[in-house]
């Protein structure tokens, strides 16, 4: 069973960099795999354990500048091919940057269909940075499969896909033939931790790089991501216990919530 | 300007109609009722006569918008309503903003701001807005005033085909009260040791006249307490007068779903957890000594005020 993963260079949420007008800098901000992605690669590696088969890995830099994040995004590549993916296939091109998953689904897509056939597409229920859900939903559409989003239990029977789905108000079983694409969310597995050893020692895995080789088409927006900030009083109460739970409950008094 | 809106239940549909009328005068809808609810503010309603699943609603969805070439979609931000929305998106080759909380016109741009980063900045996007584009909204941001217009009701009769089957469906356990609405709300972390220990906090919010929520791995990881009392970026977020977070370290996931309330303390025995950064009033301790502590003070407190009111 071939299996591909879809992973996004997500931008570092404990590292924003932010300047002095509280707007992200994107540019000294570095990336990291998406918190959900590496749900994603796990979920495909124990799939691969115990059904064999290939695991191949696909993304997309889609911040810049290019110079500044390639070095992030090639260590993200790595990581995943330690964690037990065969190989990485990824784009890296100056007019994928700044883009949304409406693109990023199109350019991966057509990526897909040149490396060659899968039964099953992994990937993370939502990116961790820009949160749109729509990627699995977006590629199901392009290689017209059907799509499980929001999975939190997975099994193979029979060449099917069953599928617990995780919604806000219930839990859904849902049975789907492969090929098809399945989304998943942190509660399908425990990622493994990769050490720095186990990374240097996948090196010997193929990554490949690609520009985009035909225009797709991108839609034209000014953006700008400003740090919402809240200013909070930061008052640490010192003492014994006894004085910290009377202090407490004094300013929560004097705030006028407890009467 | 013409506007689909959808959702796959009609109780979600109001948040997509408030946006839909404020950007365009027609305004075309595609839903199932689940229960009997009058449908308002809408020119003409597609309505499904039973349950549809994702696949199926993409398809229909997909065939009405062929036909009615909206300028623009809009849904409100449930999961399911994001996935099949994206999925027409993706066979229009039409973007679509997702949990979008604001949307302003400017001149021909329309400025779309959305929370990114786990919520803890604000994304304002501007996009030409003759383009044909999609938003999903999120609940209670677009006010939906009573249009008094009946819609025209087209039933979807046609049987679609669908890849997916669906097997089961469980309800899951609700709280009574609705965290959202609750003035008060005390939230418990991974600090707690076991399920028995969230007595503490529970006694704690039956004094405060609390809820009790709690970070993800409680709900998500541990199951001790339901799915709707887990607060964060891909769960609940409360606005509440008092948040008292108990042995949350405070992951950026967390922090968006709280940040937006009045006062925020926080209890937690690492001096150093990024908790104390978004709180008011911060006590570093032992939560299992601490708590005691706090419900005896208050308990004096509340014994007192009744002497002196002269229970």
């Amino acid at each position: 069973m071939n299996i591909a993963v879809f992973v996004k260079a997500s931008l570092n949420l404990s590292m924003i960099y932010i300047d002095s007008d509280e707007k992200i800098n994107i540019s000294r901000t570095p990336i990291v795999i998406s918190e959900y992605d590496k749900n994603a690669i796990e979920e495909g590696v124990r799939l691969k354990e115990k059904y064999g088969g290939k695991l191949v890995v696909f993304s997309a830099l889609t911040w810049g500048p290019i110079d500044k994040k390639s070095q992030d995004f090639e260590r993200m590549l790595r990581e995943c091919l330690a964690m037990g993916a065969d190989e990485a296939h990824a784009l890296i091109d100056e007019n994928l940057i700044n883009i949304s998953s409406y693109e990023s689904s199109i350019a991966l897509a057509k990526l897909v269909n040149k490396v060659g056939n899968f039964n099953l597409f992994i990937t993370g229920e939502g990116s961790m940075d820009t949160s749109s859900y729509q990627f699995a939903s977006r590629l199901a559409s392009h290689l017209n499969l059907p799509v499980i989003t929001f999975v939190r239990h997975l099994e193979i029977e029979e060449g099917k896909i069953i599928a617990e789905r995780d919604l806000e108000d219930e839990i859904q079983v849902v049975e789907c033939n492969m090929p098809c694409i399945v989304s998943v969310t942190g509660e399908i597995n425990f990622p493994r931790t990769v050490s720095v050893k186990q990374i240097l020692q996948a090196k010997s895995k193929p990554i490949l790089r690609y520009n985009i080789e035909e225009q797709i088409p991108r839609i034209e927006v000014d953006f700008e991501i400003k740090q919402i900030s809240i200013k909070r009083k930061n008052v640490i109460f010192e003492g014994s216990i006894e004085e910290v739970a009377r202090m407490l409950v004094g300013a929560l008094i004097k705030e006028g919530i407890l009467k | 300007m013409k506007t689909v809106v959808f959702s796959n239940e009609y109780k979600y549909m109001k948040d997509a109609i408030g946006l839909a009328s404020s950007i365009s005068n027609e305004i075309i809808g595609i839903s199932y009722f689940e229960t009997k609810e009058k449908p308002e503010g809408l020119d003409k309603l597609y309505l499904a006569e039973k349950r549809l699943n994702n696949d199926s609603w993409v398809s229909i969805v997909y065939k009405i918008c062929e036909v009615e070439k909206p300028n623009y979609i809009v849904t409100t931000y449930y999961k399911d309503n994001a996935d099949i929305i994206a999925q027409v998106c993706g066979k229009l080759q039409i973007p679509m903003f997702t949990n979008v909380i604001n949307l302003r016109e400017d001149s021909n741009k329309f400025v779309v701001t959305r929370p990114i980063l786990g919520g803890r900045a604000l994304f304002n996007i501007k996009v030409d807005k003759t383009l044909c584009l999609a938003f999903a909204v999120q609940h209670n941001r677009f006010n939906f005033e009573g249009l008094s217009k009946v819609p025209k009701i087209i039933e979807i009769k046609e049987e679609v085909e669908t890849r997916i089957q669906l097997k089961q469906r469980k309800k899951k356990p609700k709280s009574k009260i609705k965290i959202e609405d609750a003035e008060m709300v005390v939230g418990v972390g991974r600090g707690f040791k076991n399920k028995d220990d969230l007595k503490l906090a529970f006694e704690l919010a039956e004094l405060l006249n609390a809820q009790v929520g709690c970070s993800r791995p409680v709900s998500a990881d541990y199951g001790w307490l339901p799915n709707d009392a887990w607060l964060g970026v891909s769960s609940k977020s409360i606005r509440p007068k008092l948040y008292i977070a108990i042995g949350i370290s405070g992951a950026p996931q967390h922090i968006a779903g709280i940040q937006e309330s009045g006062l925020i303390v926080a209890i937690n025995k690492d001096k150093n957890a990024p908790i104390f950064k978004y709180a008011d009033y911060g006590v570093v301790a032992d939560l299992y000594q601490f708590l005691p502590v706090l419900i005896k003070e208050l308990k004096n407190m509340i014994n007192s005020s009744r002497m002196y009111r002269g229970n």
